[in-house]
């Protein structure tokens, strides 16, 4: 399953590469992981360095978490440090 | 060692003297957060590293970093559309991290591309922010879960360590548990 798993990930990479009209791979990657790994749906930690543009994924978050979360994505690529923003993990 | 990294760096004629700085601030950013991290593959790279422009046909991405050649590959016109800081940054983890024709925990058969690049990516935002659309969005996201499964600290010593036997396995045993 890690290999077959690997194959559709590289897959969707390479496509995306490949054409900007790519559809996206990943709700098959992340039921594939659910189910290798016998993982909640509801049980994640987000993690802040992830993008929050989770809706539709089934994945639950902490709410001040995600707040922070946000406020440290919308910030431009200005050598803005996350610890500086009072970001804890 | 950054001063040894900068008078490495100034001795490259390949590279232009705005680049250099450029490199240099990510460099010195990369250090201030991952002081553990051996510097020795930057330092021989940075020797002959090699900036080339290439069409828009064979340079998918705005920035990409090509180990077997050492070169930084920039696609100006998609370059100069997007947060150049954010693409050099992910290049250049590709140059630390560089070990024949790849980097990080993939392998010369390119078996973990995807998440190599999700981690790299990762550890760029880290380091110098967020982008609006990141195009590894999807790759972010399957390491990140991965990562659950089978620990950070796992993904972390094998993109450092170019063992891509070890996420492998972690992957394998953590699916028989």
């Amino acid at each position: 399953m890690a290999m077959e798993l690997l194959d559709v990930a590289n897959k969707n990479f390479s496509e995306k590469l490949g054409s900007e009209e790519h559809s996206s791979l990943l709700p098959e990657m992340q039921n594939m992981i659910m189910n290798m790994y016998s993982i909640e749906k509801y049980n994640f930690v987000f993690d802040e360095r992830l993008l929050p543009n989770l809706d539709g994924y089934n994945i639950s978050y902490d709410g001040a978490k995600l707040k922070a979360v946000e406020q440290s994505f919308l910030q431009k690529s200005s050598g803005v440090n996350q610890n500086e923003m009072g970001i804890t993990r | 060692m950054l001063e040894e990294i900068k008078v490495i760096l100034d001795g490259n004629q390949s590279i232009t003297g705005e680049v250099k700085d450029n490199l240099f601030e990510l460099i010195t950013i990369f250090n201030s957060s991952f002081k553990d991290v051996s510097l020795e593959t930057l330092k021989e790279r940075l020797k002959s590293l090699k900036i080339k422009r290439e069409s828009m046909y064979l340079a998918k991405l705005p920035c990409e970093y090509k180990p077997f050649n050492n070169e930084i590959i920039i696609n100006v016109g998609r370059f100069e559309e997007c947060d150049a800081k954010h693409w050099l940054m992910h290049a250049l983890l590709g140059v630390i991290t560089a070990k024949d024709n790849y980097y990080g925990f993939n392998n010369s058969e390119g078996t973990l591309v995807a998440l190599n690049e999700g981690y790299t990516e990762i550890l760029t935002n880290n380091l110098v922010g967020d982008v609006d659309n990141n195009f590894f969005t999807d790759e972010m996201i399957i390491v990140n879960l991965i990562s659950k499964a089978i620990g950070e600290d796992v993904l972390y010593d094998a993109y450092f360590g170019n063992d891509s036997e070890r996420v492998l396995k972690a992957m394998v045993e953590a699916e028989a548990k």
